[in-house]
């Protein structure tokens, strides 16, 4: 069974993206689950993770909207995959 | 397609002191002048701070035809942006506003921050170590300035600073924000864009012209109480002046001072806004409140496409020789609900898509543009006022309300700068 806020999935959309966060009940602790609307690709945030976000200066977050650094790394494949 | 340019001693001929040709109305190759010379040269008005009040908020605004991406970074400074990927010209915001921390081209995934700089591009194996990633950020407006909220903008790198181009209209500026018990004015209330058929000097002439009222205008006299008729009369003791820099305003103060009653100017009387009045009356002093709700609102055209309007600001955009679009908000007063409420109904009554004001002007401008193009007579004639205009005090020309002060004063900046007499 779901705890409050499991249902309450807030969708956070600008022009350039869009999530749909979710406090997940499920684990021992609460945690924040963010699915990408468009790719369905899902991530847990829990408390440290967002506390260290939250602390993680302006340069690294920078770093981090690179898209070249996680997501589109490698040229696609002739099959279009990109992994 | 550019049309080619006209040379100064072209427009010494075209622009007299008391008439001006029609051609400069309907002249695609002296559009693209006005473009070169004017509006990617001077500061021009963008948008106000109050509209992107969060770090991460932007909006989309313009100079002239170009779309220009007004933000604030998460540091909560403001930059100004073209709105346009530096790989291959994609358009980068769609949406009028939004929040973000970055901005991701649609195309090709090219990544920016909000400052405008380049944080990276998909699958980089395709760009050699050489690739300068540093000089691909985003375009920038040169030059940004603000005052009292006002963000202006200017594609020439060097130049008279913001505050030297607002000369005179500085004061102006300062008469708007004292309406707020906070001193600041806020542009949050929304946008109407009005698109016409007509050239963008017809609008901005239009809006110090206090000759056309009574007759555009008549239909709005004629419902509930308004001070437009007595103020654009003979009677009326009104001023309208020339600035100086192309800016021009209708000074309704001594109008408003000999009526000597608070709000007259809003056609409204002290008890229906007692909030207002009291914020005001704390803020400033009853004496100087009752000064500030005596003489009312600027209505002055801060030249080339800023129009304080008394109680609505426009912002003019040219996008071609016949085409220009005016976007119109309602002025907000921080700290001032109750005075709020009525500023937002009286615009949606004057410039509101079923408004009666801005529906008339429109009507003029685009039967204006149409009647331009006749050949025959070829000059505008903007006589009237000169047997009786005056310097006043400060050293401004001067005229009575229904005068073509403002006329002369806006077309001979607009001579100055298309024969490149003045800096920007
Ligand atoms: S045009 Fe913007 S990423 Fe290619
Ligand atoms: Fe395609």
């Amino acid at each position: 069974m779901c705890g409050l806020g499991e249902e309450a999935g807030a969708v956070i959309e600008n022009e350039f993206a869009s999530v749909t966060v979710v406090i997940d009940e499920r684990g021992h602790d609460r945690r924040l689950r963010v699915v990408d609307n468009h790719t369905g690709r899902t991530a847990y945030f829990d408390a440290l993770l967002l506390e260290t976000l939250a602390w993680t200066p302006e340069a690294e977050l920078r770093g981090l909207l690179d898209p070249a650094r996680h997501r589109w790394t490698v040229d696609p494949g002739p099959d279009g995959t990109t992994r | 397609m550019t049309a080619p340019a006209l040379d100064r001693e072209a427009y010494r001929r075209l622009i007299e002191d008391d008439r001006v040709h029609g051609s400069l109305y309907t002249d695609p190759a002296v559009f693209d002048d006005e473009l070169t010379r004017i509006w990617y040269r001077t500061w021009v008005y963008v948008g106000h701070e109050s509209e992107i009040p969060q770090p991460g908020d932007y909006v989309v605004k313009s100079i002239g035809p170009q779309s220009i991406i007004m933000s604030r970074d998460r540091q909560g400074a403001v930059h100004l942006l073209l709105n346009r990927c530096s790989h291959r010209g994609n358009q980068i915001c769609e949406a009028a506003r939004g929040n973000t921390g970055a901005l991701r081209c649609h195309y090709h995934g090219w990544t920016f921050g909000t400052d405008g700089a380049l944080l990276g591009y998909p699958f980089r194996q395709g760009y050699g170590p050489d690739t300068p990633k540093s000089a691909l950020g985003l375009g920038r407006v040169p030059r940004m300035g603000s005052y009292q909220g006002f963000v202006f903008g200017s594609f020439a790198h060097a130049g008279p600073s913001l505050l030297e181009h607002l000369g005179a209209a500085r004061e102006a500026i300062d008469r708007l924000v004292r309406l707020s018990p906070l001193g600041r004015v806020e542009l949050t209330a929304g946008w109407l864009h009005h698109e016409v058929r007509a050239n963008w000097k017809m609008l901005v002439e239009n809006e110090t012209d206090g000759y056309h009222p009574q007759f555009v205008h008549s239909s709005i006299f004629e419902v509930g109480e308004s001070h437009v008729a007595e103020v654009y009369s003979e009677r009326s003791a009104a001023t309208a002046r020339d600035l100086g820099g192309g800016h021009t305003e209708h000074d309704l103060r001594a109008h408003f001072r000999r009526m000597d009653r608070p709000l007259a100017w809003f056609g409204t009387t002290e008890d229906r806004l007692p909030d207002y009045c009291r914020a005001m009356r704390e803020a400033y002093g009853a004496e100087k409140a009752r000064e500030i709700l005596v003489e009312g609102s600027p209505h002055i055209m801060v030249f080339p496409n800023l129009f304080i309007a008394e109680i609505q600001i426009f912002v003019i955009q040219p996008l071609a020789v016949d085409r220009t679009v005016q976007h119109v908000t309602p002025l907000q007063l921080a700290g001032a609900p109750d005075m709020n409420r009525r500023l937002l109904h009286q615009a949606s009554g004057s410039v509101g898509p079923a408004g009666f004001l801005l529906a008339d002007d429109s009507e003029m401008y685009e039967r204006n543009q149409r009647g331009v193009v006749a050949r025959e007579p070829e000059w505008l004639i903007l006589r009237r006022g000169l047997n009786r205009e005056r310097v006043d005090a400060d050293g401004h020309l001067a005229g009575a309300a229904t005068d073509e002060t403002t006329q002369r004063g806006i077309w001979r900046h607009i001579r100055a700068m298309l024969t490149e007499e003045v800096p920007a």
